[in-house]
């Protein structure tokens, strides 16, 4: 008599893809890391993983005598977390199989020992992905002792986690699953590090793209994080702490865009699936970034899978979108993402016919590629074009000429950089990265009679360049240049009124003064920025002192208006501007981490500011001091609370020339000061058995005043109150997602009365005080829910993920501008939309 | 399995983005009707002048009971540039005290004051000032402000603007010359009678009555001539360009509904005249309207119209 089968199994480690991710961040000492092949240094001070974990002791798992008679095999994915020490902390079923097969392997897998990772040659917890197989083997001859059926046979080592080993042969059962890597896994270690920016939020693609109300668009989770006000409607435009949205700078692998968002902030510029993280630095930043008097945003891209064919096709009511990254050799690794927009021919469908005059509903594209060749194990160059554009048509015609209203605008950018990455031996790093780009707007409108063109096209060129090296111990010394130079062409023609600048007296949806003019100039706008930064860990101090020295080179065609054929006489200036910067971090104890820091920061005058009509070219630097101060105390592995004061001064800035008798060539001057002040408080989970989520609420003031005034007025974008209450559950194959928004409403300016214009036979507005009332508060609760649904029973098969973001889902009517009537003696509001579905279905390949 | 036809419908109407959409406020306001007394147009005559010439002043003001004979209106010439931050027409100083008074009276006659060219116009004093900007026809205009205090409307105040003859600025000598040699300053423009139809039938306002009810297809309409060509300064093209003038029509009524409040012809639009229907009330009443053509460059006429609705 033949003997039965035996059970045997094989167990297998996956190969573990190095697609990072870069863990959300609370407490500036704990923050994820990314892979050896994607560190930049620089680019917000990643420190490097020096060892991967390494499972030391593999326990075998018990094979569920049902599913063994029955001879069925299976894989279970789990996802396991080990601590410093290598214990294993929690395993959690990441693609279940069946109950019995999950609980064998997680069972055994809790009794794993790991060597743990190390980062920067220090032990760090991590988190690894790992597929366990369950396979059948059949018995050996009688001949030859045959084990127990129920011991299993010795498994070999564990191969190391970055490669895949396939399992052993199986006969007289179904053939195993293929062991190549399992969906596309994950090795994320968190690490304490210094921050060279303390004040500063990091969101990992995985939680953003779970938010609700972003309909999973990575980028658009900076909208939410503490110290961003709630953005005027249908606007993209991120005031954080108090500064004009064109004070903010957004970078992506330290290469500067002009535009996070496409118009009315529909999406990001960039596709999710590139981007492993997004972080905002609301000042008090780093010497390695300046020419920017607000915040930071930095945006990183992934890291490419380094094997296989990787991707998604997504399509939803706003757009769709697709990605492809494919491994071409072991060295060679390539992706490519594009997304169209469609949600202007959505709404014509359903909705009123006027939503376009008040809600601007762009027509966008985006597309990126990236290439990443590994040079040797420490030499990674990495090839990127991004590229976006946006057109937003709207016309409203009249039986009245003059009440005719048109809008033409269209926008794009084109960047492509290569990163060369060098990493050395106790954290050392050189980074090298020059760029290109290609900027170009165009705005024709016609409203009240006046018509407007702006034209701007821009080529930008630059490099950004660090080398880390170590002094000595704990001590680090950056070196580094970030030089950007902008070539400009301009022409504009129109109003002088439009757009309004702040200090303007305006009300909403009043023409633009009737002064027209026009001037074509071009510009040329060049800055160095050298740099040095030390890392000083001394005991619980950690001092981070920068300096920054910025060269600017200043360039124009035209210094005063152009009259006739007469020659046209240009300018050429040199300023430059010291920024030193400094935080110093306490740790007081494991958990209680005091900070400081402040900066000098400058900023150039736009080239739209240069024209001698519309502006000055004689403008210079406007400059900010910031100074902020925080507590994080970690209440957990995962959870961490964080409370951050912050003052900001601002001095000459660009304002229009409140004068009846300006200069030639003086329509603006740096007459304008500023102030903005408040607390901001965070309480945040991390992803922890499928949830994360955070609470935060600011409390600032923001106000401005001409040089010389007495008392100030509040800034356009003031925002007293902001509250963000964030949250997701990944129950099964079920996430569920809410987010609760509530903010002031932005200063407006009253209207008091009306005058006749007999000329134009309408009433024009006689203003109250600037800035003395408000637009009714706002709150907005957004709820989302996602399925995912496994197209296949092999671990690695594509599945689909359907998403529905209910946006508003309390159907609150919030009042988003205060509007009047036409002869001003009546007032109302523009309620923005009372709800908006997104429905949207994804395939991962 | 096949989707039938509902659920398809369901489905799509689910994946689409939802509902009605209500974004502004209806303020249920028109502003042809004349419910109170109201400052309709300002004339001045002419409408362009040059530092030193006399210029006639009127206004129209209409009230429930017909055009006001004669008003009480304080007139004043605005002395205070507008600064750059200011999005209206005229400085909010000359909503206050920065005025030079000119008399009380329904009409008044008064010279253009002589530093116009230098408060409103493109002169500037020695000393390298920014010379003012022109309007989109690339004029200057000085402001005559009105106030009328019997019979008083909710506005009260209004500026007429008074088109000013300038030179350039910043255009070379032959520009600034050929500018002077081809410019031909404005002159009001002449409505002609008001012609009405009820269902394709010519009806006389003055003679006949009109039913309850009734939809009169009203046109106004002005002589070719009436819409001026004039030339006017290309600052992006440093040269003189041919322009024609726009011609706006605002039809007001004490009672009735108006199809449109304001009608018109653009620049590039050859036709003399333009159409606007009226729905005549329900209930039998007297009804005054006016029609006020402005042309492009500040010019004015209007005429009123007394209907009986029987």
């Amino acid at each position: 008599m033949r003997a039965a089968p035996s059970a045997r199994f094989v167990r297998s480690a996956c190969a573990i893809a190095v697609a990072l991710a870069m863990g959300a961040s609370l407490a500036p000492h704990s923050a994820y890391a990314q892979d050896p092949s994607s560190e930049t240094v620089g680019a917000g001070g990643r420190r490097r993983i020096t060892k991967m974990p390494r499972l030391k002791a593999f326990v075998p798992a018990t094979y569920p005598d049902a599913k063994r008679a029955a001879g069925i095999t299976a894989s279970v994915v789990l996802t396991i977390e080990i601590a410093a020490t290598g214990e294993v902390t929690r395993v959690t079923v990441a693609v279940p199989a069946a109950p019995d097969f999950d609980a064998a392997a997680a069972d055994a897998a809790r009794r794993f020992e790991f060597e743990p990772a190390e980062v920067d040659g220090k032990p760090a917890p991590s988190k690894i992905t790992y597929r366990y197989d369950f396979t059948l083997e059949p018995e050996p001859p009688p001949a030859t002792p045959a084990p127990a059926p129920s011991a299993p046979s010795t498994p070999s080592p564990p191969p190391p986690l970055s490669s895949s080993s396939p399992p052993a042969a199986a006969s007289g059962a179904p053939p195993p699953p293929p062991a190549a890597a399992g969906p596309v896994t994950e090795v994320t270690v968190r690490s304490s590090r210094p921050d060279r920016d303390p004040v500063r939020t990091s969101v990992s693609a995985i939680e953003a793209r779970r938010v609700a109300g972003t309909q999973g668009d990575v980028l658009k989770v900076a909208q939410n994080l503490p110290g961003v006000a709630r953005a005027p409607l249908a606007s993209g435009a991120l005031v954080v702490w108090g500064s004009s949205p064109a004070d903010t700078r957004t970078y992506v692998d330290g290469v500067e865009i002009p535009a996070l968002y496409h118009g009315a902030a529909l999406r990001g510029t960039v596709n999710g699936d590139l981007v492993t993280s997004v972080e905002l630095v609301p000042g008090a930043y780093g010497a390695q970034y300046g020419r920017g008097l607000g915040g930071l945003v930095r945006v990183e891209t992934r890291p490419l899978p380094t094997s296989g064919v990787h991707g998604y096709a997504a399509v939803d009511t706003l757009d769709a979108s697709a990605m492809v990254s494919a491994a071409i050799t072991d060295r060679l690794r390539v992706g490519a993402a594009a997304r169209y927009g469609y949600l202007d021919r959505v709404l014509s469908l359903v909705s009123a016919p006027d939503v376009g005059d008040f809600f601007p509903i762009p027509r966008y594209r985006d597309a990126q590629v990236k290439a990443t060749y590994d040079v040797s194990p420490r030499v990674t160059l990495d090839a990127v074009y991004l590229g976006s554009a946006d057109e937003l048509r709207r016309a409203v015609p009249s039986s009245d000429p003059a009440q005719v209203r048109a809008e033409d605008n269209a926008s794009s950018f084109h960047r492509v950089y290569v990163r060369y990455t060098r990493r050395g031996g106790a954290g050392e790093a050189v980074t090298v990265t020059p760029f290109f780009g290609y900027d170009k707007t165009q705005t024709t409108t016609s409203f009240g009679g006046a018509p407007t063109h702006i034209e701007d096209a821009s080529y930008r060129y630059g490099v950004r360049a660090d080398h880390r090296s170590r002094l000595t111990g704990d001590v680090h010394l950056t070196l580094g240049v970030d030089a950007l130079g902008t070539s400009s062409d301009l022409a504009r023609s129109g109003s002088l009124t439009l757009p309004p600048r702040e200090g303007d007296l305006y009300v909403f949806g009043q023409p633009p003064g009737d002064d027209v003019n026009a001037d074509a100039w071009s510009t040329h706008v060049l800055d160095v920025g050298p740099h040095a930064v030390i890392d000083a860990r001394l005991g619980k101090w950690t001092l981070t002192p920068g300096l920054r020295y910025d060269a600017f080179l200043i360039e124009g065609s035209r210094l005063t208006p152009r009259v006739g054929e007469t020659p046209q006489v240009g300018f050429s200036r040199l300023e430059g501007a010291f920024d030193p910067r400094l935080s110093v971090r306490y740790q007081a104890t494991p958990r209680l981490a005091t900070t400081v820091s402040a900066g000098v920061y400058h900023q150039t005058p736009q080239p739209e500011e240069l024209s001698a009509v519309f502006g000055t070219p004689a403008l210079g630097l406007s400059r900010a001091v910031h100074v902020a101060a925080g507590e994080q105390l970690r209440l957990g592995e995962r959870a961490a609370a964080e409370m951050t004061a912050f003052y900001k001064s601002l001095s000459d800035l660009t304002v229009r020339t409140r004068s009846v008798d300006p200069r030639l060539a003086r329509s603006l001057v740096q007459d304008g000061e500023g102030r903005s002040y408040g607390v901001q408080l965070l309480v945040r989970q991390e992803l922890w058995r499928g949830f994360f989520g955070w609470v935060s609420y600011a409390m600032s003031r923001s106000e401005r005043r001409y040089l010389g005034d007495r008392s100030w007025r509040l800034f356009d974008f003031d925002q007293p109150h902001v509250l963000a209450v964030v949250g997701s559950q990944e129950i099964g194959r079920w996430v569920f997602g809410a987010r609760l928004r509530a903010s002031s409403g932005f200063p407006r300016t009253p209207v008091t009365g009306g005058y006749y214009d007999a000329r134009g036979d309408r009433v024009e507005p006689i203003f109250g005080a600037v800035n003395t009332a408000r637009i009714p508060a706002f709150y907005q609760l957004d709820l989302r829910v996602e399925r995912m649904f496994p197209l296949g029973d092999r671990a690695g098969a594509p599945r689909l993920l359907v998403s529905l973001d209910v946006l508003n889902a309390t159907f609150h009517q919030n009042k988003e501008e205060i509007i009047y009537s036409d002869d001003f003696t009546r007032k109302g509001t523009i309620r923005g939309l009372p709800t908006l579905a997104v429905l949207g279905a994804r395939v991962d390949l | 399995m096949r989707l039938r036809g509902a659920a398809r419908r369901s489905i799509a109407a689910l994946a689409l983005a939802a509902t009605a959409i209500a974004c502004r406020p209806d303020f249920d306001e028109r502003s042809s009707r004349v419910s109170a007394p109201r400052i309709l147009a300002v004339r001045g005559s002419p409408p362009e002048a040059r530092p030193g010439d006399a210029v006639d002043y009127d206004v129209l003001v209409a009230t429930p009971d017909g055009t006001a004979p004669s008003p009480s209106v304080a007139w004043a010439f605005c002395a205070s540039p507008k600064p750059l931050t200011e999005n209206g027409v005229v400085s909010t100083a000359c909503l206050a005290g920065g005025v030079r008074a000119i008399a009380a009276s329904a009409r008044v006659s008064a010279a253009t004051p002589s530093d116009a060219c230098s408060l409103f116009g493109p002169d500037v004093p020695p000393g390298g000032f920014r010379p003012r900007d022109p309007d989109a026809t690339g004029g200057y205009f000085l402001p005559v402000r009105a106030i009328v205090a019997d019979p008083r409307p909710d506005d009260a105040v209004a500026f007429g603007l008074e088109r000013l003859v300038c030179d350039l600025a910043n255009a070379s000598a032959d520009a600034a010359g050929a500018y002077r040699a081809a410019y031909v300053p404005n002159r009001n423009p002449t409505l002609a009678p008001l012609v009405a139809e009820v269902l394709g039938a010519p009806v006389d306002l003055a003679a006949a009555t009109v039913a309850r009810g009734a939809r009169v297809t009203m046109t106004a309409s002005w002589g070719d001539a009436e819409a001026e060509r004039y030339v006017s300064f290309d600052v992006a093209r440093q040269a003189i360009v041919p322009r024609r003038e726009s011609m706006r029509v605002s039809w007001f009524a004490t009672d009735g509904l108006f199809d449109e409040d304001r009608t018109g012809r653009g620049e590039d639009d050859l036709e003399t005249s333009t159409a606007n229907g009226w729905v005549a009330p329900s209930a039998p009443s007297q009804v005054f309207i006016w029609i006020v053509l402005r042309d492009g460059r500040g010019g004015v006429d209007f005429s009123t119209y007394r209907v009986d609705v029987r």
